[in-house]
């Protein structure tokens, strides 16, 4: 073998290591990037399902009456029996509050990644019938919880 | 320098298997990743259309009906999801994975 062939074949061998090690290289931190990123969003998709679940529940099983309701920007407040609940927006973190007057408040994370949200309260002159909700999470949703109460009242 | 060249004159055809093989691995390699990624782009779609025929079922007729979505993800990725997501309500039936919206 000539010295000169060895020289090249050496090189050649080495340019290709490096090329699929660094290529190998990118697609693991791609992957790995790509993977968190599914990941964190599928469990914000979970816990958003879930939170719009609970908040549709509470809101339909709210005390209609118009003086147990307190609405501000990106947050609600109101009533259920015996207990006092809020929904509240926080740096993009959703919040659900209970308090009673036996009760400590308990603040709990239920969202995270929520842009914005926004809470209407359609009412007459003593009670509420239904709550609309604008939330801008990954896109925007609009949705009217009726409540339980108001419901079977209208009917 | 003479060793060396004592030594790749030997092994010449060896070194070029050795190539093919790694190769052959890196590309597996590639496509196992890619497969992957792929299901947990599906799990990822499908939670979000979840979210989405939740509020549309509000929406319709403002009296929620559970709505079930139905996928199968590989084994080995259930696994790690019940461990990243220990709340959820992923159910496990025959050889797939059954996501309830509620």
């Amino acid at each position: 073998m000539k010295k000169g062939s060895f020289l090249l074949e050496a090189i050649v061998y080495l340019a290709v290591i490096l090329f699929l090690s660094s290529v190998l290289f990118k697609a693991v931190i791609y992957s790995y990037k790509n993977y968190k990123e599914l990941v964190g969003s599928l469990h914000e998709n979970t816990n958003l399902l879930k939170a719009i679940d609970s908040l549709s529940t509470d809101i339909q099983l709210a005390d209609a009456k118009n003086i147990n309701w307190k609405i501000s920007e990106a947050k609600i407040i109101f009533k259920q029996k015996d207990l006092y609940i809020s929904w509240e927006l926080e740096k993009n973190n959703l919040y659900r509050a209970e308090w009673s007057s036996d009760k400590e408040k308990k603040r709990n994370l239920v969202a995270t990644n929520i842009k914005k949200i926004r809470f209407i309260v359609k009412s007459n002159k003593t009670e509420v019938k239904s709550v609309v909700i604008e939330l801008e999470s990954y896109k925007k949703f609009s949705f009217e919880i009726h409540l339980i109460n108001g419901t079977y009242e209208a009917q | 320098m003479f060793m060396a060249m004592k030594y790749t004159n030997k092994y010449k055809g060896f070194f070029l298997i050795e190539l093919m093989v790694a190769i052959l691995l890196f590309s597996t390699l590639i496509l196992v990743i890619n497969g992957y990624t792929a299901n947990l782009q599906k799990l990822n779609s499908l939670s979000k259309k979840a979210i989405e025929n939740y509020i549309k079922n509000y929406r319709s007729n403002s009296q929620f009906e559970h709505s079930v979505v139905n996928f199968r993800i590989g084994k080995s990725l259930f696994k790690i999801l019940q461990k990243k997501l220990p709340d959820s309500d992923f159910k496990t039936y025959d050889s797939g994975i059954r996501k309830l919206d509620k």
